[in-house]
């Protein structure tokens, strides 16, 4: 298994330096300013505002349930839950609500305006592709930008979660890490990972998409952007359902189906 | 003047949308060397037309073969930035009549970014070069006060003269303008085009002007075409133009010819 997996990243490596070696797009100064803008943008600039949801989220999460599992004895089930809710659930989701609401509807807004200004058609005309110079990168950097986000999101939201629960029940602090730390399993971090990667992908995607379909016309500028909008919310919610159903499904099938019934 | 065909459009037809077509059936060669005016009034397709020819949009019936690169009706269903190979594009000056200037960076940074995209920007020597090539394109076009500008701090004029500009970052072989005296005043037009005719001298280098101002074709384009309503109503030298008793004669004659 050790193997395979040192085999796998090997194998992933070399693919990625290989592209990168060819005349990818990705090589180019222009291009890689445009992904480092981008994570600025998206992510740089939006760490205050994550940090503070990430605040009001851990707060709220403890406290309506840690005073629940007190009084029912459970105080030790505080790692699952906040795992459960936090890692696994609300951390993809608020990000990337965050980030539909700062940075995908100024992406689309921004391309629909440069389509609507005939900067994506001169750029056609002298060779460039608007797909490897405005497109590519903002996804790439918004998919990388939302993971950031998120991590920032649950170790903020883990360490207000902790805080809160000495305000409202008494547990020490090894034990609240030996909670939380036993409760975290490996699955729970690739899900984590997987689920806000493509969570980024697919909102820059629909935001890239939106901004680019325009016609030209300015009055597309704002159709343009509600449209990303919708779309980032329908498949953001569409794919957490998919993940967290297969999530579940996995662990009823690892742990066997009657310990669910 | 060569016989090297630069474009070759055979019943070609071409709409915004897929239900329409704003011209229809239009066939033409253009060989190297000629200067060619596309004039008509709006909505006589002129503007599609040139977007069709730079390859911004597809042709949606016949073919249009440009220099050895011949695309037909099937590019319609291809990605639109692949509509012409890199190569052919590299031979083309575009200045459309929407300037279509990064917003984002100055007019300095727009062309430097449009030169590396073009030749890449592996060492310091292609960098150098881009340097050494804006700054003599910025002197050639009096651009030296405006280059480090935004396009939003532009006027008008200083718009247009630095889209025109762009288009001859890669020493194109082929110039296509489309409404180029737009916005521009006298004096400025007449030092473009005698800086355009130093450019261009004994080059046998091709342009294309898609204009309004029959004035403007007359001075510097021996062979029109005449577009109205989506057809093409004459190919031929000027002069003949003049001679046939086309409705819009009415109106353009007392502007070629003053009494």
């Amino acid at each position: 298994m050790g193997g395979f997996s040192v085999k796998a990243l090997w194998a992933f490596m070399r693919s990625v330096y290989v592209a990168w070696r060819l005349d990818s797009p990705l090589r180019h100064k222009d291009v890689q300013m445009v992904i480092y803008r981008q994570i600025y943008f998206t992510g740089a600039q939006a760490l205050r505002l994550i940090a503070l949801f990430a605040t009001i989220i851990g707060v709220l999460t403890v406290s309506q349930s840690a005073s629940q599992l007190q009084r029912f004895g459970g105080s030790d089930a505080i790692g699952p839950l906040l795992i459960a809710a936090i890692v696994r659930e609300l951390g993809p989701l608020v990000t990337v609500l965050i980030v539909t609401a700062r940075s995908v509807t100024a992406v689309a807004s921004e391309l629909a305006s440069m389509n609507s200004n005939g900067e994506i058609d001169s750029l056609r005309a002298c060779g460039v592709s608007p797909l490897s110079y405005l497109v590519v990168p903002r996804i790439i950097a918004g998919s990388v930008a939302t993971l950031i986000l998120a991590m920032h999101f649950v170790w903020i939201s883990l360490l207000v979660g902790f805080v809160s629960s000495q305000l409202i029940v008494d547990i020490p602090l090894a034990k609240f890490i030996l909670s939380v730390t036993s409760s975290l399993t490996m699955m729970d971090l690739f899900i984590f990972f997987i689920k806000t990667f493509f969570l980024g992908f697919v909102v820059f995607l629909a935001a890239t998409f939106s901004g680019m379909r325009t016609t030209g016309a300015s009055y597309e500028i704002p159709v343009a952007t509600t449209r990303a909008v919708m779309w980032s919310f329908m498949t953001s919610l569409a794919f957490q359902i998919f993940i967290s159903a297969a999530y579940y499904l996995y662990q009823m099938q690892m742990r066997g189906w009657s310990n669910f019934l | 003047m060569s016989d090297e065909i630069v474009w070759k459009l055979d019943n070609v037809r071409a709409g915004y949308s897929a239900s329409e077509d704003r011209f229809e059936g239009v066939s033409f060669t253009i060989e190297r060397g000629e200067r060619v005016a596309f004039l008509g009034t709006a909505k006589s397709g002129r503007k599609l037309l040139m977007k069709v020819m730079c390859g911004l949009r597809p042709p949606r019936a016949g073919t249009m073969q440009i220099f050895d690169h011949t695309s037909g009706a099937d590019a319609y269903y291809r990605d639109w930035d692949d509509l012409l190979p890199r190569r052919i594009k590299a031979k083309l000056g575009v200045a459309l009549e929407v300037d279509g200037l990064l917003s984002n960076v100055s007019i300095r940074e727009g062309y430097e970014l449009l030169f590396r995209f073009r030749y890449g920007d592996h060492n310091e020597r292609l960098q150098a070069a881009a340097s050494k090539v804006v700054d003599g394109l910025c002197e050639q076009f009096s651009l030296n006060t405006i280059m480090h500008k935004r396009p939003v701090e532009l006027s008008p004029s200083e718009r247009k003269l630095a889209c025109i500009a762009r288009a001859f970052l890669a020493r194109p072989r082929v110039l296509l303008l489309e409404n180029p005296s737009e916005n521009i005043g006298q004096l400025s037009q007449m030092k473009l085009w005698s800086m355009i005719d130093a450019v261009f001298e004994n080059q046998e280098r091709t342009i294309i002007l898609s204009t309004e101002d029959f004035r403007l074709a007359w001075r510097h384009c021996p062979r029109w075409m005449v577009f109205d309503k989506g057809n093409l109503v004459f190919d031929g030298q000027k002069e003949d133009f003049i001679k046939t008793r086309h409705p819009v004669l009415k109106l353009i004659d007392p502007v070629l010819f003053p009494r």
